[in-house]
């Protein structure tokens, strides 16, 4: 009991210092929460966009690419999964999901017809694909009018020396073969432009007149009752049930564009009761499952716009961030 | 119902309808200014009061210096009064009584406090001559009929002024407050702000689906109608495509002219229109761009005759803030594109649902915290936007709850906090800035708003009245509507909203208020219900309301009944040749106008048909509407089909009254006169 209290008081005295830091960066001239900066101030990158590159018939079982990485359960009747790591094909195979904090694993979409609007014009626009862990492919569903290849969207935010990066790899995938042929790699170095409550945060880095702005939740496995994350740019609708979504706005002088993302974070416990201690199983032994505690989930509601006014020098990309909806209260680990 | 009955207790006690109140101030004497003194050198003074901040935007509440005070300043409609609250102490240090309703006040960069009658279509001078007494009143200027916003440009050279009956904006050189020039405008002008270059004026209109932008520096001073239409990102995306078809279908030569423009008459109809325009503020930081609060009108499509006003499958009033670029003056579509869509994740539970800010009425911006300040009638709230975001509305960062009838803020520029003033239960509320927007209230409750009650009035508002005025006001009340629209969205400060909607007899325009009703019976444009009370409950079930109960209905029929006209009279132009020929021709027997339009307020009571019936008309017959403040509410007949009288009168020969065989010296005289009713 006083264990389990010590960890309720933990979590919560590491959320209230995380609260505290929120509030003395506000007091200090500003809501960390919403910010504005001139697009010439953020890293330049080039991202990856939708390959037009014709669909290669097929392709061999023995191509690879690294960060596509294949996982097949025995009796999965060819269906398979594409994931990030040997770590991540381990707990697919196994069904054993690891709840520890690991790195950012990769996360996929697969490329789809999307909507882009009446006049079906198809331009330039980045991967609006949904964002999953694990993607998963069959054969028997590539039959028909469809090509059996199709080209598969990943990418990774990946953490080193304080630096963070958005690291894009796109492939095909034969699902046939379950052979992997490399289309591109491309890394986009980000840079922190908001925080928000409960440790979500913004990254962004321009693309020529392109911004594209990053989301990312944080790191933290254990966590539950996490919706997935929404998005809306350009008229086209999309989610990520991985801890980040990316959306691109852009701005030519004189015009403007906004971009939502729907996220959630996590808010400290207030609950004055102990977490729940697991009960022992029928044969008595206590499982090593930890407590379950009271789990304050909050909608937040990110827009992110650049727009490019007469008096401007150049496009101003501006992010704000505000309550979506009430907290939903649950049991989580 | 709890909402209403909690307002209207705060409005017993605060406007004093108990008898023998403590604290109930005597009303003093109105200051008298100096006699004559319209734009002469007695309208230079030498005020102690300073403003605090640079926004040279109008209010109802603004701050100022007086020495070392730091004071409100708050121009009370109902005390017609200016009142005085230390910032500090957070109490009453005086009260000017005035000669009229204010509608606005400005503290000039020269210690100046501009005031604006609107009932009296005056500005009044006043000088602060001390830090604790009233003010005193230095010169009077006339004004076009209803001044109701006041701004003055960069370089503090000129003070500018909207008429709302009047149409116009004026320009005052401000040393003197010499009339320089005025400009005409359409409809029911409010908000005036003027941009950092001091080259164009924004003029926002409370009805019409636009907004002006006046050139102040081409001596002929043109003013461009800047468009508000918006739609849902789909809708514009398909209009679009639809557009650029037609356009080359056109070129090829499939499509014939009339057949282009009847596409486009049908794709306008998807448009929704620009309303309630009655605030406006300036992004600081960035700057250079206008913001526009307004709400988004759909209302319907005539043919389909819903079963209420408008369709009920979908939200007939939706809030947005445009976005202005202050160089070019055009707005940015982002701003005018509404965001509803992201409702596709279908997971909202009535507990998340936020009530909607369908009546702006006052806006202002904090450049420390970026923050664009909105209040809202009817929620009584003021919302929290980015202010530098393409899309405010949709960048909502936080709100706070105020007293009844939010008409101005003021921020502080000294302290992260703002005032705002509720007109309707004379409250100031002070609002803290600071901090995060996204702050855990379970965790770390911020402070509520701070409320300074005013002292209450010696002549008090009358109950019904006061009431009502809420009720009038209430967005979001589903006894008054299922889909969150007031009496007030349709029919804004009491007129109309120029909109025609689509009704179960077919299309119907909104009907003037204020100044008419007690003399428009039988209502409804087919006289259906021979008294208001039976009319507004109609309403209300066509509004899918469930209904008011007898006590607040008894108030707004009371607040509607004496809601106050645009214009007291209009008998200067009685003495214009030109309107008294007009008087001639209309009671003549030969132009028959006044055989229908007859009596005090030019109605016979009765239905005629007048040969109006459209396709989506389940009747052809139409009551006899009052000619009163005719001039001010168009476009004209049950389905708005003349924008303009100068339209109707040539067109309507045979059908109503008889003017094929008038001159068109006597058409203009007849208008004239009718713009007088």
């Amino acid at each position: 009991m006083k264990s389990s209290l010590r960890k309720v008081m933990a979590v919560a005295f590491a959320t209230l210092a995380a609260l505290a830091t929120v509030t003395d960066a506000a007091a200090e001239g500003g809501d960390p929460g919403v910010t504005s900066t001139t697009v010439s101030k953020l890293p330049s990158a080039k991202l990856l966009l939708p390959t037009k590159a014709k669909v290669p018939a097929t392709i061999s079982a023995g191509e690879k690419s690294a960060g596509f990485v294949i996982a097949m359960r025995k009796g999965s009747n060819g269906y398979f999964a594409i994931v990030g790591s040997a770590k991540a094909a381990k707990e697919e195979n196994t069904g054993a999901i690891d709840g520890a904090a690991a790195p950012r694993e990769a996360c996929f979409a697969e490329d789809s017809p999307v909507f882009r609007g009446f006049g079906g014009e198809r331009d330039e626009s980045p991967w609006r694909s949904n964002l999953q862990e694990r993607m998963h492919m069959s054969p028997s569903q590539r039959g028909g009018q469809r090509a059996p290849v199709s080209a598969v969207h990943s990418e990774r935010i990946a953490e080193e020396n304080g630096r963070v990066s958005l690291e894009v790899v796109d492939a095909w995938v034969d699902p046939n073969t379950r052979g992997v042929r490399l289309i591109g790699r491309a890394t986009l170095p980000l840079e922190l432009v908001a925080t928000v409550l409960g440790g979500t945060k913004l990254y962004a880095a321009r693309d020529g007149q392109s911004v594209h702005v990053i989301l990312v939740r944080p790191n933290d496995r254990k966590r539950g009752g996490h919706d997935p994350i929404f998005a809306t740019a350009d008229n086209t609708a999309f989610n990520s049930s991985c801890d980040h979504i990316g959306v691109t706005v852009k701005a030519e002088k004189g015009s403007a564009q906004t971009a939502t993302v729907i996220s959630s974070v996590e808010l400290p416990s207030v609950a004055t009761t102990e977490p729940v201690e697991p009960k022992p199983d029928a044969d008595g032994a206590t499982p090593s499952r930890p407590a379950l505690r009271e789990v304050r989930v909050r909608p937040v509601h990110v827009q992110a716009s650049v727009m490019w006014a007469s008096r401007d020098k150049e496009p101003v990309l501006t992010i704000s961030a505000g309550w979506d909806s009430r907290e939903r209260t649950g049991v989580g680990l | 119902m709890r909402k209403t009955l909690a307002a209207g207790t705060t409005l017993l006690l605060t406007l004093g309808f108990a008898a023998g109140c403590a604290g109930t101030r005597p009303a003093a004497a109105v200051a008298t200014p100096t006699a004559g003194a319209s734009g002469s050198a007695s309208c230079k003074v030498r005020s102690i009061a300073r403003p605090l901040g640079q926004t040279r935007v109008g209010s109802t509440v603004a701050l100022a210096k007086l020495g070392t005070r730091s004071v409100a300043l708050v121009a009370d409609e109902d005390a017609r009064a200016i009142e005085m609250i230390d910032l500090e102490t957070q109490k009453e240090i005086s009260t000017t009584p005035l000669d009229g309703a204010p509608s606005q006040l400005l503290v000039t960069t020269d210690g100046r406090i501009l005031v604006l009658l609107r009932d009296r279509s005056q500005l009044q001078v006043l000088e602060a001559e001390s830090a604790s007494g009233p003010l005193a009143a230095r010169c009077m200027i006339d004004t076009a009929p209803e001044p109701v916003a006041l701004a003055a440009t960069p370089d503090d050279s000129t003070v500018l002024v909207t008429s709302g009956w009047g149409r116009r904006l004026a320009a005052y050189e401000s040393e003197r407050m010499a009339r320089a020039y005025e400009v005409a405008l359409p409809r029911e002008p409010r908000a005036v702000v003027v941009s950092d270059d001091g080259a164009t004026a924004f003029v926002s209109h409370a009805m019409g689906a636009v907004i002006s932008a006046v050139d102040l520096r081409k001596p002929a001073h043109p003013t461009r109608a800047i468009a508000m239409m918006g739609n849902e990102a789909t809708t514009k995306a398909m209009l679009r495509a639809t557009r650029k078809r037609v356009a080359e279908m056109k070129a090829t030569g499939q499509l014939s002219e009339a057949q282009v423009s009847a596409f486009e008459k049908s794709l306008h109809t998807q448009e929704r229109i620009g309303c309630q325009g009655f605030a406006l503020a300036k992004s600081v930081a960035p700057s250079g761009r206008v913001l526009a609060p307004q709400v988004f009108v759909d209302p319907g499509v005539a043919e389909q005759r819903p079963e209420g006003y408008g369709s009920s499958q979908q939200a007939t009033e939706s809030p947005s803030v445009a976005v202005l670029d202050d160089t070019t003056t055009e707005p940015f579509e982002t701003s005018l594109t509404l965001q509803r869509n992201l409702d596709w994740r279908g997971d909202k539970s009535a507990r998340d649902h936020r009530e909607e800010c369908l009546l702006p009425r006052a806006a202002a911006v904090d450049p420390r915290s970026r923050m664009l300040l909105v209040s809202c009638f009817g929620i009584d709230n003021v919302i929290a936007y980015d202010a530098a975001s393409a899309d405010p509305q949709a960048s909502e960062r936080r709100r706070w709850s105020v007293g009844a009838g939010p008409s101005g803020i003021a921020v502080d520029p000294e302290q992260p906090r703002a005032f705002v003033w509720s007109q309707f239960d004379r409250t100031l509320s002070v609002l803290a800035l600071g901090g995060s927007d996204l702050t855990d209230e379970k965790a770390s409750p911020s402070p509520r708003p701070t409320t300074i009650a005013l002292a209450p009035l010696a002549k008090k508002v009358p109950i019904d009245f006061a009431l009502g005025r809420i009720v009038f006001h209430s967005a979001g009340d589903t006894r008054i509507s299922k889909d969150g629209r007031a009496c007030a969205s349709c029919h804004p400060d009491g007129r109309d909203d120029a909109i025609t909607w689509a009704t179960p007899e077919g299309p119907r325009r909104s009907i003037m208020l204020a100044g008419r009703v007690t003399t428009a019976a039988p209502y409804a444009w087919n006289g259906a219900s021979k008294t208001l009370d039976e009319h507004l409950r109609t309403t209300f079930d066509r509004l899918d309301g469930t209904g008011l109960k007898s006590l607040e209905l008894e108030g707004l029929v009371a607040y509607v009944s004496t809601m106050r006209p645009p214009v007291a009279k209009q008998e200067a132009l009685a003495a214009d040749p030109k309107v008294a020929r007009g008087a001639q021709v209309f009671a003549s027997k030969e132009a028959g106008c006044a055989s229908c339009h007859s009596g005090a307020s030019f109605t016979d009571g009765n239905t005629h048909d007048v040969k109006s019936k459209t396709e989506s008309d389940r009747g052809s017959s139409f009551k006899t509407p009052s000619l009163h403040f005719v001039g001010g509410t168009g476009p004209y007949f049950h389905d708005g089909r003349y924008k303009t009288l100068h339209d109707l009168l040539r067109d309507i020969d045979g059908k109503m009254g008889h003017t094929k065989q008038l001159s068109e010296a006597d058409l203009d005289s007849l208008e004239a006169y009718m713009r007088t009713l």
